[in-house]
Formats: structure tokens, C-alpha cells, sequence
């Protein structure tokens, strides 16, 4: 019981990290990037290819493959999702395209993964991090990677919160997430600050991926999407744009997730993030945690 | 870099043959209006006559293509994005407030600061903009959403003072408002104007705009039609007629313009 209880709240924290990423860019920039998941894994890969000649320690590896998901992550802003909004004065048209546009950045992501990793699952040695078991009494334990996935997810969660709230910048992306136009009207480089909060979103993934691929010891490209698939109904129960409800509901998907598998028909795992969708969207479509609405003038 | 003759210190803000145009609709056909430190222009027209158009051109604002020459203190700004413009020291106070619904009253006025990277300065231009607006100090927590159109304006013109502006830009700052608040608004601008703003208004309501205004000038379909001091504008017989609802004026009077 407590083994699955330390389990789900891991999980949970993958899952915070992950989604946090995708609810800042879909929150802020409409921008609902279903290349998200591939960053992740394309974290894990950068994570196997620097360490399985044993060339880099582990912390250099999470700093650099963070980065360099958030540089891919970067590099769509700048090339399609800046121009798109630029090309679409109309939101929804601009979401759809980029929505699109995203699909298409998952599917090349992932086909080079695939490629260099001759499409099988890639699993960083265990040289690349040091595993230590903690034993609490029993059959119970926790390892230091899952420590370092908690701590993580707690820090940026905070982190991020307070960020949003309290900072500049936090003021500014809130801000154009209501009113791009008047925002820039502002003194705001609008265009910076989503580009910045677009390596932010990517640099996450990245940071979600690489813990990942050592705690679990491997990826594959599919693990992607099945993450995705679980940030989208993290997204839908917590409320659009929501800090505190993604890492809430990220959390609370992870314990019904976890239960399931340890208690119910295992095979049911991935419906329940279905189930959640379904029933939220009926029950209370604007999510847990939904943000005052005003009318956009 | 400018030439020094362009460099006029007595000139806020020089507009020569500022045309906008949406694709083939003209929306302002060679407009030039001169704003001299210090004053407080009003820029009069009805319903379609290019007054946001010209506002939003000017502010870097607008997806449209524009011609013609627009300094601000003898440097160029026609064609920088609008963040550029704000950090020249114009600012514009868009039409209908435009503020940040969620946000509240207090983050809309640091956002207006947002580019004051000293936290003193930022203290001192809180306190000013409290002292000028009250209203602000007192819903400072309360969401910009949930204030009045009145309370909206003040807010819009206090976000606009914590940027330390040196010009600011106003479209139709009365629009939507009771008579009794357009004087409030009306008090507003003359406030800022004090305070040491050169400001630039768009106007429909004439009779309220030039009692605080130095100068002014007439647009109507695009073209400037009529301009010169506040008082001289306000009693043209066609100014009168048409903005002023003032018949009996424009029997007796002369042309100014």
C-alpha cells in the first residue's frame, strides 16, 4: 500500500513536469503543441546517446538534453508558431494551424528518434546514473532517482507558481494571454516573451524525459504520445491554463492510474485518463481549477 | 541618426502624409498634424473618420500598410513595433481602456511600468498615479474586470503614467461614459497634462475634448479639413454645425479654416 502510494506520487511528478510545459503553452499562447511529447522522449534519446559510451556524468546529461529540448521546443516557435500567429490575426484559425503544424513537428521528431535508434526501445546504461534502493521497513522502498523526481517536480511546481504570480514576466505572459495587442502596446516584446516561454515548455519535457529514461531505464517513441494522452486529461481536470490545477490534477490522475493497476483490472490503465476526460467535460467542462473568465473586449 | 534640423525640441510629435490602408480601402489619405511640447492636441471626426486608425499607426499597433513620416522628439518611428515606440516615451491608451481583465488593478499598473527597471521609480510612480487616481490605491487588489467604465478609464490612464510617459497618445477616451464621468475623464487629462505630458486625443465628443485641449484639428473621411487653436477650431461655423450641434453658431460666425 505504501509502495504504491510512493509509486503514484513518482508518477505524479513525471506527470507534473510534463504537463506544466504543455499547460503554460496552451494557457498562454494557445498554442496546444502535440510535439510536446515528443520533446520528452526526444530528452531521453539525447540522454542515451550522451552517456551510453559512458562520456558524460549525470548532470551534466539532465542540463543538457533540458536545453536542447528546449531549443527544439524554440526553433517550432520561431519557425512555425510565431509566423502562424503573425499569418492569422483570428485565435481560432491561428490554433488550429498550429495544432496542426505540431502533429507534424511529433511525427519528424519521432521518426528521427526512431531512425537512430533503429526504432527499438533506448535505455541509457546503468553507469549513467547510480541507483541507491532506501529501504523503509518491509518490502518498502524508495530510490534516489525517485527522490530527485519528487524534489524536481516540487521545485519547479513552486517555482513556477510564484513565477507566474509574483515576477515581470510572470505579469507579462498573463497579460498576453488575455490581450496579446494591448500587452505590446505596453513596452512588452511580446515576441520574446513567448519565444522564452516556449524554451520553458520544451526545457521541462526535456527535464521529464530525462529522469524518466533513468528511472525507468528505458524509452521509446510511443511513450510519448501515451504521456501526452495523460497531460491532455491532467489539462481538462485541473482547467485550462491553470498551474496549481495541472499539478493538482497531475497528482490525482497518478493515484487513479496507480490504483487501477495495483488493484483493478490493470489492462483498464489507460482508460482511465479517457474516463476523467469524458466525465469532466461533462460535469465541469471549465475544469477544476478553471480561471475567472472575462469577456475578451 | 537625424539631421539637427529635424531635431526640433519645441516639436513632440511630427506627422507629415500619414496614410494607413487596408488593403484597398483607404482609412487615412495623408494626414499631417504637429503636437508641440507641452500642448494638448485633440484630434476631432465622427464615426470612420481614420482616428484609431491613425492612432494605432502611429502607436505601431495596426496590421495594415502605412505611408508617410512620423517623429517623435526628431527620431522616426513609423513602421517599429509597438514595444519599440512605448520605449521611445509615447504610449497610447487604446480605445475602449483595453485592460487586463484577470489581472488586477495593481499588476495592470506594474504592467504599465513594465519597462521602469528601478524599483524606487516604479514606488514613485505607484504613489503618483494613487495620488492622481484614488480609486486605483483603493480597488487595488480587485480584478481591472470588475471595475466601472469610469474606474476602467482612470486605470487605463494610470497604466499610462507609470510608463513615465513624455507623450501620450488617447483614442476616444470618453467613449462609453456617462456625461459625469466624461468630466472626471476630461479632469484626468488635464491632470497628466500638468504632470508634464504632451498628449494626443482622438475625439468624437468635440465640446468636451476642447475644453482641455490647445489646439485641434478636424478629420473627416481620412483628410484633415480645418485646424488651429482649441478656440478657434471650437467656433468654425462647420465645426460648430457639425460636431458641436450648435446651429445658431454657424449662422453667425465666420470660417476659421
Amino acid at each position: 500500500m505504501l509502495q504504491q502510494l510512493i509509486n503514484a506520487i513518482v508518477f505524479g511528478s513525471v506527470l507534473t513536469l510534463f504537463s506544466l510545459g504543455l499547460s503554460l503553452a496552451w494557457g498562454t499562447l494557445d498554442v496546444l503543441n502535440l510535439a510536446h511529447g515528443a520533446v520528452f522522449v526526444f530528452a531521453g534519446f539525447i540522454t542515451y546517446e550522451l552517456t551510453k559510451d559512458s562520456t558524460m556524468s549525470f548532470v551534466p546529461t539532465l542540463i543538457v538534453a533540458s536545453l536542447a529540448a528546449g531549443a527544439v521546443t524554440l526553433a517550432l516557435e520561431l519557425v512555425a508558431f510565431r509566423r502562424i500567429r503573425l499569418h492569422f490575426p483570428a485565435r481560432r484559425q491561428a490554433e488550429l494551424s498550429m495544432l496542426v503544424v505540431s502533429v507534424g513537428a511529433a511525427t519528424v521528431i519521432g521518426e528521427v528518434v526512431s531512425h537512430q535508434t533503429s526504432e527499438a526501445a533506448f535505455s541509457p546504461p546503468a553507469s549513467a546514473f547510480s541507483i541507491h534502493r532506501y529501504s523503509l521497513g518491509g518490502s518498502v522502498g524508495i530510490t534516489n532517482i525517485q527522490i530527485l523526481i519528487v524534489v524536481a517536480a516540487i521545485i519547479v511546481a513552486v517555482a513556477l507558481d510564484q513565477g507566474i504570480r509574483r515576477t515581470r514576466y510572470g505579469r507579462a505572459i498573463r497579460a498576453l494571454a488575455y490581450d496579446p495587442t494591448t500587452t505590446q502596446l505596453l513596452g512588452v516584446n511580446v515576441g520574446a516573451v513567448a519565444a522564452a516561454t516556449m524554451f520553458l515548455a520544451g526545457a521541462l519535457a526535456g527535464l521529464a524525459g530525462v529522469m524518466l529514461a533513468i528511472y525507468l531505464g528505458g524509452e521509446e517513441v510511443a511513450t510519448g504520445q501515451d504521456y501526452l494522452l495523460t497531460a491532455f486529461a491532467i489539462l481538462i481536470v485541473g482547467g485550462v491554463g491553470s498551474i496549481r490545477g495541472a499539478i493538482v490534477s497531475a497528482y490525482l490522475i497518478a493515484l487513479a492510474e496507480t490504483a487501477v493497476v495495483a488493484y483493478g483490472p490493470s489492462q483498464w490503465r489507460d482508460g482511465v485518463a479517457f474516463l476523467l476526460i469524458l466525465v469532466m467535460l461533462l460535469v465541469r467542462p471549465q475544469g477544476l481549477f478553471a480561471r475567472r473568465r472575462f469577456q475578451r473586449a | 541618426m537625424s539631421g539637427t534640423d529635424e531635431n526640433d525640441p519645441d516639436t513632440a510629435l511630427q506627422v507629415d502624409d500619414l496614410t494607413v490602408r487596408y488593403g484597398q480601402v483607404t482609412a487615412v489619405a495623408g494626414l499631417s498634424l504637429r503636437v508641440p511640447s507641452g500642448s494638448v492636441v485633440a484630434v476631432l471626426g465622427a464615426n470612420g473618420a481614420g482616428k484609431t486608425s491613425t492612432m494605432r499607426a502611429l502607436a505601431g499597433s495596426i496590421r495594415a500598410s502605412i505611408d508617410g513620416r512620423a517623429r517623435l522628439f526628431g527620431g522616426s518611428i513609423l513602421g517599429l513595433s509597438a514595444h519599440r515606440i512605448a520605449a521611445r516615451g509615447m504610449v497610447l491608451v487604446p480605445e475602449g481602456r483595453q485592460v487586463i481583465a484577470p489581472l488586477t488593478v495593481e499588476e495592470n499598473l506594474l504592467l504599465g511600468g513594465y519597462r521602469q527597471r528601478s524599483r524606487a521609480r516604479l514606488r514613485e510612480l505607484m504613489a503618483e498615479c494613487h495620488e492622481l487616481f484614488p480609486i486605483l490605491h483603493e480597488r487595488a487588489d480587485s480584478p481591472a474586470g470588475l471595475l466601472s467604465g469610469g474606474e476602467q478609464q482612470m486605470l487605463a490612464f494610470g497604466r499610462a503614467l507609470m510608463s513615465d510617459p513624455r507623450l501620450i497618445l488617447m483614442d476616444e477616451p470618453s467613449m462609453g461614459l456617462a456625461p459625469v464621468m466624461v468630466d472626471r475623464v476630461m479632469e484626468a487629462v488635464e491632470a497628466l497634462h500638468r504632470r508634464g505630458a504632451s498628449i494626443l486625443m482622438v475625439e468624437q465628443n468635440a465640446a468636451s475634448a476642447l475644453q482641455v485641449a490647445t489646439h485641434a484639428y478636424v478629420l473627416d473621411q481620412g483628410r484633415i479639413v480645418c485646424s488651429g487653436t482649441a478656440t478657434e477650431v471650437g467656433s468654425d461655423p462647420v465645426v460648430a454645425q457639425t460636431f458641436l450641434g450648435l446651429r445658431e453658431q454657424a449662422q453667425a460666425g465666420q470660417a476659421a479654416c
